[in-house]
């Protein structure tokens, strides 16, 4: 099946590498901006966000749940995890063309996770934390995970450029302009994609804060595309607080510039309140996040300045380049779109046929 | 099939399930009863046909893998099933069901070892496992029951291997709460390991002590008495025909407490000398069985429940009448409804029992006999005193409580859980069923004291009330569900509901509210009720 696309995946590379610099990620005046989502189980979509409007639809061959998607600096592919974890999968964003296939388990006897991907500054390489297991004839045996490279232009049967071993129980992976890559797990590590050499740049797991009992974060969800931050709700105890007082237990949004590399942690709110990802204006001074519930939160003040009831669960929060526009996606089969000033409900786009978008992600891009 | 004969240990061990290399009684003699050699042989031949592609068959007729584990028939069913779904075994059901069968009959568990988790073997769904420990819990138990893990047995080295196999099949495993703030996978295949090997290892005195126990033929007529919670009793027969290979072919008479009659046929087999497993159609119904028999093989109790519907049965109690030869095996008192009595109040009694003969009287009460029959007895009596006096049918007798008022109720389970189903789903709706007792303060006048007595089942007006603030806010009570004036609360449909808040399903933190006049005193007590969402995978052990 794969080798019919080897003709048209040629040549869609050959026009990429042509047509790249003429394509600019970069938010240009003359850049529209898209919204890129998944949905189970096998399409792509490519919504014009502020007609309302999903422009284009495509297949992904041999596809369960598109679930992480990550888009070259060029806008021209997405690289999408799928087939339960197992495969990432590029596809180019005119034809739907598939460019590149890289399925995890293509070392004997492995079955091998994908639980996060990025790619590097260039878009040459993806970055792909991979947790193998390796299948016996009547036992399986747990490997140690580790980093996966594979160049982007490795066509259908990618096989990896190189591989580190790597701490378990890592979730997030994203990489900052310089081209670090980080990584969000019990702590959050900075990597060297050339030498695998990782260190702790923020402990989680390990943090000293006084008071403070060991957060829980699990972040699936990119919310860097229109600011170029990192964030996500996190949450942890006042150990100084008593355990019946519901203040005790707080949220905090934690955060990572992808160009300065600066980490930061603001506390806003106590009583649990559930919150799956967060998203910062591009002004810096405001964050939103969602969950059952659209919060917009004051980072200065370090509060939560609004919320509205959400009419159903959203898993990922987005803003729009300008500003002007929250979205909240995944889960279900609608995007749903907040003024982000006052959160009142300014619109929506309903994928076609109404699939389950589950835990794919929501990337915005400009072309 | 029972093939009697003397054989050296180390044979027994070779023919029970390959437990052990080597024994320090390898010159003890001991009879081995339970399985023949051709059967031993069938069910080498059934694992070298399905198995031996993947677990290799060593010299010593041991499979690798299947040889260091034992399982109760479910567990096994669970491991085969599994085989089929990940790794693609192609098995006839005839065959499955011999295999079950065979591994179960030697590298089963002994009744000792599953005393403990019945209640999860038996399908009661709303159990909260108790005493068990809680790192344990957290690590395990998250996902599964407890019990899951207790009804295993196997040395550290092949709990490692499962630790291993739950890696490699569950990719959120080391993601989840209560996983994700340790090193779960260190922990697992170290310590978790180490302790299970020492609390639930292969080899035990339990089992080889089973396996050298003659087990017993289970034909004859057996008088069962059961509860149907919230519903009433039930009391019946139940005459079983061995068809060869612990397979039984089964009738049922029974009538229950409100009168009705419910005759049917079904067809049960014993694994591992004891777990008597049953399908019978009564009416238009179809049941499950899932009972444990004594180790004399006389009493088997344990729960006789819709096939479709898990959560609606009977905890019966049976005990062997007759055997082959009719002559009678068991005597007694089985069940008296109802088990109380008030003052002043004629009351009709009925007595279940096995072979119940002579003068029937409770002290201090008249009685008059209604109607007598070697297996029940209705009397009518009235007593003028309170107390706890003998209630007496010829040489058999039983405690009879005499009260003057119910002091309180008690609503049973205190914790309830109920499931959304249908609204065209595939999974049915989980029902959760009340009931409401009653008792008398006892002789220190005191409520909910050691020595207070239960009067046994009362009948309660049933309502259905948020729990808190929080289900207020969502009025859970107008979308969870409704509860009958039996007791038996029917949550709503599955799927998201655009008429609530977030759009959210049919779920609902209730209060459920018994109410119960004696006489001008209104009697109420509260149980409380998760209304919650659809259980996907329903294996047979949770």
């Amino acid at each position: 099946m794969k080798q019919i696309y080897k003709l048209p995946v040629i040549l869609a590379v050959f026009l990429l590498s042509f047509l790249a610099s003429s394509l600019s990620y970069a938010k240009e005046d003359s850049a529209k901006e898209y919204m890129i989502v998944g949905a189970r189980p096998d399409k792509l979509f490519v919504i014009d966000i502020k007609a309302r409007k999903v422009e284009k639809t495509f297949t992904i061959p041999d596809s369960t749940a598109p679930q992480n998607i990550v888009i070259s600096p060029d806008g021209n592919v997405a690289y999408v995890v799928t087939n339960g974890l197992k495969s990432i999968v590029g596809i180019e964003l005119e034809e739907g063309n598939v460019v590149f296939r890289a399925d995890l388990d293509y070392k004997d006897d492995e079955r091998t996770w994908n639980y996060g991907i990025d790619l590097s500054p260039d878009g040459s390489e993806i970055y792909s934390y991979d947790i193998p297991t390796k299948i016996h004839l009547d036992r399986f045996e747990s490997l140690e995970p580790r980093l996966s490279v594979f160049k982007t232009n490795a066509g259908l049967e990618a096989v990896v450029a190189r591989e580190f071993p790597m701490p378990r129980r890592i979730h997030l992976l994203m990489t900052a302009k310089s081209g670090a890559l980080y990584a969000m797990g019990w702590d959050f590590y900075k990597i060297d994609v050339q030498t695998g050499a990782y260190e702790v740049a923020y402990p989680l797991r390990h943090w000293t804060k006084e008071n403070l009992s060991q957060p829980d974060a699990l972040a699936f969800w990119p919310s860097w595309d229109n600011n170029g931050i990192f964030s996500t709700p996190i949450y942890y105890a006042r150990t100084d607080m008593a355990e019946d007082n519901m203040a005790r237990y707080r949220t905090g949004v934690l955060s990572l510039d992808l160009e300065t590399e600066k980490f930061d942690m603001i506390d806003f709110q106590g009583e649990p309140e559930v919150l799956f990802s967060t998203v910062y204006h591009p002004n810096r001074k405001i964050a939103y996040a969602a969950y059952n519930t659209l919060l917009k939160i004051d980072l200065k003040k370090a509060e939560t300045i609004k919320r509205i009831d959400l009419d159903h669960s959203y898993y990922q929060t987005e803003i729009s380049a300008d500003g002007t526009e929250v979205y909240v996606g995944g889960t279900a089969c609608d995007i749903a779109i907040y003024d982000s000033e006052d959160l009142s409900r300014i619109g929506e786009v309903i994928l076609p046929n109404c699939p389950d978008m589950g835990a794919t992600v929501v990337r915005m891009i400009h072309k | 099939m029972k093939l009697k004969t003397i054989i050296p240990m180390t044979f027994i061990l070779l023919l029970s399930g390959f437990l052990s290399a080597c024994s320090d009684d390898q010159e003890k003699t001991v009879e081995v009863f339970n399985i023949s050699e051709a059967e031993i042989q069938a069910g080498r031949s059934l694992l070298a046909d399905n198995c031996s592609g993947c677990h290799m068959e060593a010299a010593d007729g041991t499979f690798s893998r299947i040889s260091q584990i034992r399982k109760t028939p479910e567990g096994w069913d669970m491991n085969i099933a599994r085989m089929m779904i990940f790794h693609g075994l192609d098995i006839e059901p005839e065959d499955r069901r011999s295999l079950v069968k065979f591994l179960a009959d030697t590298q089963g568990l002994a009744p000792s070892e599953t005393a403990a988790h019945r209640d999860v073997l038996e399908r009661k769904h709303n159990i909260i496992e108790q005493g068990a420990d809680p790192d344990l819990m957290a690590m395990c138990a998250r996902c599964h029951t407890y019990a899951r893990v207790a009804l295993q047995r196997r040395d550290k080295q092949e709990w490692q291997n499962l630790v291993h196999m739950h890696l490699g099949q569950w990719a959120s495993i080391e993601y989840q709460m209560l996983a994700r703030e340790r090193d779960w996978r260190a922990d697992a295949l170290g310590p978790v390991s180490e302790q299970l090997g020492q609390m639930y290892p292969l080899k035990t005195p339990s089992w080889d002590e089973w396996q050298a126990t003659k087990w017993q033929d289970m034909s004859g007529a057996w008088r069962m008495v059961g509860h149907l919670p919230g519903m009433g009793y039930m009391d019946g027969i139940m005459k079983v025909t061995a068809v060869g290979g612990d397979r039984y072919d089964v009738t049922y008479d029974l009538i229950y407490s409100d009168g009705t009659a419910a005759t049917g046929t079904g067809k049960s087999i014993v694994h591992s000398g004891y777990e008597w497993r049953g399908a019978a159609t009564l009416g238009d119904q179809k049941y499950h069985q899932i009972w444990a028999a004594s180790e004399g093989g006389n009493v088997m109790t344990g729960r006789f429940f819709k096939r479709d519907h898990p959560e609606d049965g009977m905890i019966i109690t049976a005990w062997r009448k007759t055997d082959n030869t009719d002559g009678i095996i068991k005597q007694g008192i089985m069940n008296i409804v109802p088990s109380a009595l008030k003052v002043g109040q004629e009351t009709e009694i009925v007595i279940s029992g096995v072979n119940l003969s002579g003068d029937v009287s409770i002290a201090g009460a008249e009685v008059t006999l209604k109607s007598t029959s070697p297996d029940r007895i209705v009397i009518s009596a009235r007593a003028e005193m309170a107390g706890s006096v003998v209630l007496a049918v010829g040489e058999d007798n039983a405690v009879m409580n005499i009260y003057t008022q119910v002091d309180y109720i008690k609503v049973t389970p205190d914790y309830g859980i109920s499931r959304v189903g249908g609204g065209g789903g595939p999974i049915p709706k989980v029902m959760a069923q009340f009931e409401a007792t009653g008792y008398s303060n006892g002789p220190d006048g005191l409520a909910n004291t050691d020595d207070d007595i239960s009067l046994g089942m009362v009948p309660a007006a049933w309502s259905v009330e948020n729990y808190n603030a929080a289900a207020a806010a969502m009025q859970d009570a107008k979308y969870a569900g409704h509860i009958t004036a039996q007791g038996t609360f029917i949550p709503a449909i599955a799927g998201p509901n655009s008429a609530r808040k977030y759009g959210t399903n049919n779920a609902g933190d209730l209060k459920i509210i018994a109410t119960y006049r004696d006489a001008e005193r209104i009697l109420t007590a509260e149980a409380h009720l998760i209304a919650t969402v659809q259980r996907w995978n329903n294996p047979p052990i949770m």
